[in-house]
């Protein structure tokens, strides 16, 4: 009975909206679904999902669609929640050493990695392919103290708001990649030293003169901005847990591929992991990881680092993690609301329920079945790709 | 009635399976124990608990539920103290931006999955020291560690162990002295000789000491300094050749140092002074022939039985590996040093308790004493022989290594 | 008178003169007795407490209940042991320079390039070494031909043993080229030496035909690959990589060549085909390798004479000067004997095996009678490293003494005047 009243309430506003407005946004769409993968309320078989005005109206299995929306008929199909690629550096460059590593200085914290962002850049549509909806867009590993990552969805088409995030932290590096021969430092103990000093001098800071570099790394101490600190292997991560411990840092682990050995230690101190993409070539022992890492209580999220590395493929990393230890509903979680809630978007984005933004991916199968390919990929209720058939 | 026998069996079940939790003994029963701090003990036992070394010696009662590890007839001694070890860390060992760079401190740049710690720790060796690389001045502070644990802080024996500094003329090679060109790199720029090195070295001291006279603000650098000045952290000087030798002697006397010689490849040209002004050396890498070795342009004088001669005078000398990942093996070290003259015993203490004294980690590692830590090498036959294997290692009172039975292939 | 008393005085000088020569000259003794605490014989069992009787530098006899003629001089030796001097198979130090430029040299010969003063052989000496076959190094396809030396001898000529001996042929491409290019160059060469032969010999059978005279010889620089190819010198095949060594089986079959496999240490891995081979090896100087097992990331000591040793390999050792120990022979068997090789066998991979390998085991290499009087005489066991060669005895004579090595002095003693000034200034 309250459903009815709604929905008709609803017609009258999306028809007097259709009015007012040009465009699809304004038109409810209902997506019929064979398998729903809300991520929060688990598995809806055979369901609808009602999108209107970019966001998630409903989902159940007997949503009621309302009169007048268009019906997106995927039956037979799986729906998810757009994927969110929790670190990557697509759109940024021609070159693969490009515009992600500003590498004049050590320290480069004042540095907005928006500003370099090409939207219409090759590597965005393939993204957005392969069911990539938000990414975080941040800097390279060889700052030391690098610039500030961005959380942005893929979809620039239209006046939105895409940008979620233009300072969504700031980027460190603790790995050896960071380290250059004729640049300070050239040293791990350097590296050590020097980032220290920052955090030294930020807390130190008066605030009195205009210091963009201070001022953000001033937040950071303060934790009031997330660290993103790069740390691959055991020693880098042990670094990375010691100066979060000193500092008192609200902090997340990039690329922490060896995370596992020392999980007990990262969960402890509830550190979550940006985990490091698996590719197809990579060695059994490494597959097995990320398994691990999760078993032992650890929040991690999948990133591509594209293009720095083949993957672009974002499911990739979670049916090959699925495959070797990690049990599928994490895989799932760790494409889509894990990231979120790492990236403080979880009110927004990493499932489909009531209220949220509809980004949604649709399969034409399980979406940890490597033969499944992505179909449709819609952000804020917008298709963005679709599938054409040869 | 019935409910208490229950109880009871109930309690005496968790009993046995939740027992207070005893730290489990091990007992190693071995045809010859050397313990380097007192006489060889035949037949003995050594009993450790906890990570150490309980009790040692003949007809010692062994504790029912103890493990019991029979050496038969091999040679136990301690584990191996390497004062000066091939780092265990990646990337470059210094900091390059500076000639003086006393804050580096290469604990934080240890990788406690290094190659280097896996092989050597099969060689017996169970402590080592690591310092920054040698292309500093002033490298900055080296650290003790054991080759185990996950994380370095685990691997950590003391920290902040010793400040290097390093008056050969390694410290020269990449500089490339500013003349007619703009500097483009921090590698233009000085020391290209042997004043300049000593100079830097004075000029670093002495700001360090005005920095303790007055007021300002503290520079970290020098703050490590001062507490060297006052000998709250050792000083290790690299010198090979007799006259950077008697250079580091002239500033140590200038400041009142308390040295520590590294290398010292011409010691022997002055053992005397060294015994009387009782400074300790550590020996390594071992060269067969004098001239330019490698990329140094400095030739040496060598003589193949530096470590003999400068422990006769009454020099505290260590065997060490002198950072060469090829040289890992200083128990073929110390034969070495006993065919070219050395006394038996002393070279057998130079691999075991005059690093560790050196280092100032006797206390815990260099022999096999009551209360020190349980780090025990079992070795196949006399130590200082070339045919003798290592056939287990114990550190901290765990085996980390055994030799797989049969031959190795 | 005067002048009489003047003659006779200066040919009583010339006598007493010509007396004392002869009386202080070294003698080059005619019959010697060896009496030695132990003798490592290599052939058979050890001997304790044995006499080794020499005659013109050839052994005559070895036993414990040999008799020793009145006219033997007697060495003591009753606290040592004496066994057969070290043979080296292999080595290309010595040298000035050890590669040539150019690919393609098989007429060079070591001969012109050994350097009788380099410290090499005054070490190899002081060790015990008393014949090594000097190669050419790895860096050239077709190296040149070696030649057998003692270490022992002012010019080359006084040190040679044998003059023609081994020819080097190095699978390791040079730089630049890759292996497919190096391998075709070699049988290339060897395509284009067949046809020259065919051509030579087609000319010689004319020749004869027409009953003219004959007097072409042929071609210098081909006349050691031809010597080569007629068996009449061996090939020391030098692979770098496991990969190599299907190659040179490849290349000892293919010509039916008398060949030593000298190997890299990455060789190991192909241990079992040399052993189906069945041809003899050199080993690396390098007998540890280190591997990382993919699965526990462990790291896993690989012995490489033991791998040998197991797969049924006959080889022996080379050494550098690369780290302690690595520069003794002695040392390179001890370390295979640590890792479970016997002694025996270790023992024989230093002086019988390499001796076989280069053709001059009739010789030397074992104690044996009819061999040549060349022996060691050391202060303890050899696989010791506190034992010293004390002597070196080289067909009979003594060639080097211990007591009398100045440079060895000045290396292990302490100097004598010591110039310590008292104060730092």
């Amino acid at each position: 009975m309250k459903n009815r009243r709604f929905l008709s309430f609803l017609v009258i506003l999306s028809s007097s909206f259709c009015l007012a407005s040009s465009g699809s946004e304004s038109q409810v769409l209902a997506i019929r679904a064979g398998k729903i993968w809300t991520l929060t309320d688990g598995v809806i078989t055979n369901g609808v999902i009602i999108v209107n005005n970019g966001k998630i109206q409903a989902v159940g299995e007997d949503a009621e669609v309302p009169e007048g929306a268009k019906v997106l008929d995927m039956s037979g199909k799986n729906v998810m929640p757009g994927m969110i690629d929790a670190h990557c550096h697509i759109g940024l460059s021609l070159d693969i050493l490009g515009e992600m590593d500003e590498t004049v200085a050590a320290v480069a914290a004042d540095m907005q990695i928006l500003d370099a962002f090409n939207p219409h850049a090759d590597d965005v549509r393939k993204a957005l392919r392969s069911g990539v909806t938000t990414i975080m867009l941040a800097p390279g590993y060889r700052n030391p103290v690098g610039g500030q990552p961005a959380v942005v969805k893929l979809d620039t088409s239209k006046a939105n708001e895409w940008v979620l995030k233009r300072t969504a932290g700031v980027e460190f590096s603790l790995m050896n990649q960071a380290l250059m021969f004729d640049r300070e430092p050239t040293s791990r103990a350097g590296l050590i030293e020097l980032v220290k000093e920052e955090l030294d001098q930020a807390k130190a800071e008066k605030g009195d003169a205009f210091n963009p570099r201070r001022e953000v790394l001033k937040r950071v101490v303060d934790a009031n901005l997330p660290a993103y600190i790069w740390a691959h292997n055991v020693d880098e991560i042990a670094s990375a847990m010691a100066i979060i411990d000193e500092y008192n840092l609200n902090a997340v682990l990039v690329a922490a591929g060896q995370g596992d050995e020392v999980a007990d230690m990262i969960a402890k101190r509830n550190l979550p992991v940006i985990y490091p993409p698996l590719l197809l070539s990579s060695k059994d022992k490494d597959l097995k990881r990320a398994g691990r890492m999760a078993n032992s209580g650890v929040k991690l999220a999948f990133a591509s680092l594209a293009p720095k590395t083949d993957l672009c493929d974002l499911r990739t990393s979670a049916i090959l993690a699925a495959k070797y230890g990690l049990d599928k509903e994490t895989a799932l979680r760790s494409l889509t609301i894990n990231a979120a809630e790492i990236l403080g978007v979880a009110d927004r984005l990493g499932s489909i329920s009531e209220g949220k933004d509809a980004d949604l991916v649709i399969l034409n199968g399980d979406p940890l079945q490597l033969a499944s390919s992505v179909e449709m990929v819609l952000i804020n209720g917008n298709i963005v790709y679709q599938r054409q058939e040869e | 009635m019935r409910i208490y026998v229950i109880l009871l069996t109930f309690l005496l079940l968790v009993s046995v399976f939740v027992a207070p939790g005893r730290a489990e003994v091990t007992a190693i029963k071995a045809g010859k124990i050397l313990t380097i701090s007192g006489e060889p003990i035949t037949d003995g036992i050594i009993l450790v608990e906890d990570g150490k070394i309980v009790d040692i010696g003949t007809g010692i009662e062994i504790p029912e539920d103890a493990v019991v590890i029979d050496a038969g007839k091999s040679v136990v001694m301690p584990g191996l103290v390497d004062a000066s070890a091939a780092a265990p860390v990646r990337g470059d060992l210094n900091e390059q931006s500076s000639e003086i760079t006393p804050t580096f401190r290469i604990s934080d740049a240890l990788d406690p999955q290094s190659k280097a710690l896996k092989r050597v720790v099969q060689m017996g060796v169970t402590t080592l020291f690591v310092s920054p690389g040698r292309q500093n001045v002033i490298g900055g502070l080296g650290v003790v560690v054991k080759p185990t644990g996950k994380i370095p802080q685990q691997m950590i024996v003391k920290d902040e162990a010793a400040l290097r500094i390093v008056m050969d003329l390694d410290s020269t090679e990449g500089n490339r002295i500013p003349r007619y060109q703009a500097p483009t790199t921090f590698y233009y720029r000085r020391p290209g000789t042997r004043m300049a090195i000593i100079w830097m070295l004075r000029k670093s001291f002495f700001d360090a000491q005005q920095q303790a006279d007055s007021e300002q603000a503290e520079d970290p650098n020098l703050a490590i300094l001062s507490a060297a000045l006052k000998d709250e952290i050792p000083i290790h000087v690299n010198a090979r050749r007799a006259i950077v030798i008697r250079a580091a002697l002239k500033v140590a006397d200038e400041y009142g140092l308390k040295l520590i010689l590294q290398e010292c490849t011409e010691g022997y040209k002055m053992a005397g002074q060294l015994a009387e002004r009782k400074i300790p050396v550590v020996l390594g890498p071992f060269y067969y022939y004098p001239g330019n070795i490698g990329q140094y342009r400095e030739g040496r004088k060598v003589n193949w039985n530096n470590a003999g001669i400068l422990a006769e005078a009454g020099v505290k000398v260590a065997l060490a590996s002198g950072g060469q990942s090829g040289a890992i093996d200083i128990l073929t070290a110390a034969t070495f040093a006993v065919r070219h003259g050395m006394d038996r015993d002393e070279a057998l203490k130079a691999i075991t308790i005059t690093p560790a004294e050196i280092l100032g980690v006797a206390d815990r590692v260099g022999s096999l004493e009551k209360g020190k830590d349980a780090d025990i090498v079992i070795l196949s036959g006399d130590p200082l022989n070339v045919t003798t294997r290592v056939e287990k290692v114990i550190l901290n009172g765990k085996t980390v290594y055994q030799q797989t039975s049969g031959e190795t292939s | 008178m005067k002048s009489r008393s003047h003659i006779t005085f200066v040919s009583m000088f010339l006598i007493g003169f010509a007396i004392s020569t002869i009386a202080y000259a070294a003698p080059v003794r005619k019959k010697l007795a060896v009496e030695a605490g132990r003798i490592i014989t290599i052939a058979g069992k050890d001997i304790k407490n044995g006499v080794i009787l020499i005659e013109d530098g050839t052994i005559k006899a070895v036993g414990t209940d040999v008799e020793i003629p009145w006219d033997a001089f007697v060495i003591e030796a009753k606290d040592q042991v004496v066994m057969p001097g070290f043979v080296m198979a292999h080595t290309s130090d010595g040298l000035d320079r050890a590669n040539e430029n150019m690919p393609e040299v098989p007429f060079i010969s070591t001969f012109d390039s050994i350097d009788p003063i380099s410290t090499f052989f005054e070490d190899s000496l002081r060790d015990g070494v008393v014949a090594m076959l000097v190669l050419p190094g790895n860096n050239t396809l077709l190296g040149g031909t070696g030649t057998i030396v003692k270490p022992y001898g002012r010019t080359v000529e006084a040190m040679l043993i044998k003059r023609y001996a081994g020819l080097k042929i190095s699978l390791q491409p040079s730089q630049n080229t890759s292996r497919m290019g190096h391998m075709q160059r070699f049988r290339r060469y060897v395509s284009d030496l067949k046809d020259y032969l065919e051509e030579y010999e087609q000319r010689k059978a004319d020749a004869e035909e027409e009953k003219k005279p004959f007097d072409e010889e042929i071609d210098v620089t081909k006349q050691s690959m031809v010597d080569l190819l007629n068996k009449k010198l061996t090939a020391f095949i030098y692979c770098s990589r496991a990969a190599d060594v299907p190659k040179a089986i490849e290349i000892q079959k293919t010509h039916e060549l008398n060949t030593v496999l000298v190997l890299g240490p990455d060789c190991y891995k192909a241990a079992g085909l040399i052993a189906k081979s069945k041809l003899p090896v050199v080993l690396d100087s390098q007998l540890i390798v280190w591997e990382t097992n993919e699965q526990t990331n462990e790291e896993e000591m690989k012995v490489i004479p033991m791998i040998f040793h197991k797969a049924g390999v006959k080889f022996a050792f080379q050494t550098d000067t690369s780290q302690y120990g690595r520069r003794y022979l002695w040392y390179q068997a001890a370390t295979a004997v640590k890792h479970g090789m016997k002694r025996e066998e270790a023992l024989k991979s230093i002086t019988l095996y390499p001796a076989q390998f280069i053709g001059v085991d009739n010789r030397l290499g074992s104690i044996e009678t009819g061999k040549e009087a060349t022996l060691i005489f050391l202060t303890g066991d050899p696989l010791d490293a506190q034992s010293w060669v004390d002597q070196v005895m080289i067909a009979g004579e003594i060639v080097y003494e211990r007591a009398k090595d100045e440079r060895l002095k000045k290396l292990l003693e302490p100097p004598l005047v010591i110039q310590e000034p008292k104060d730092t200034d």
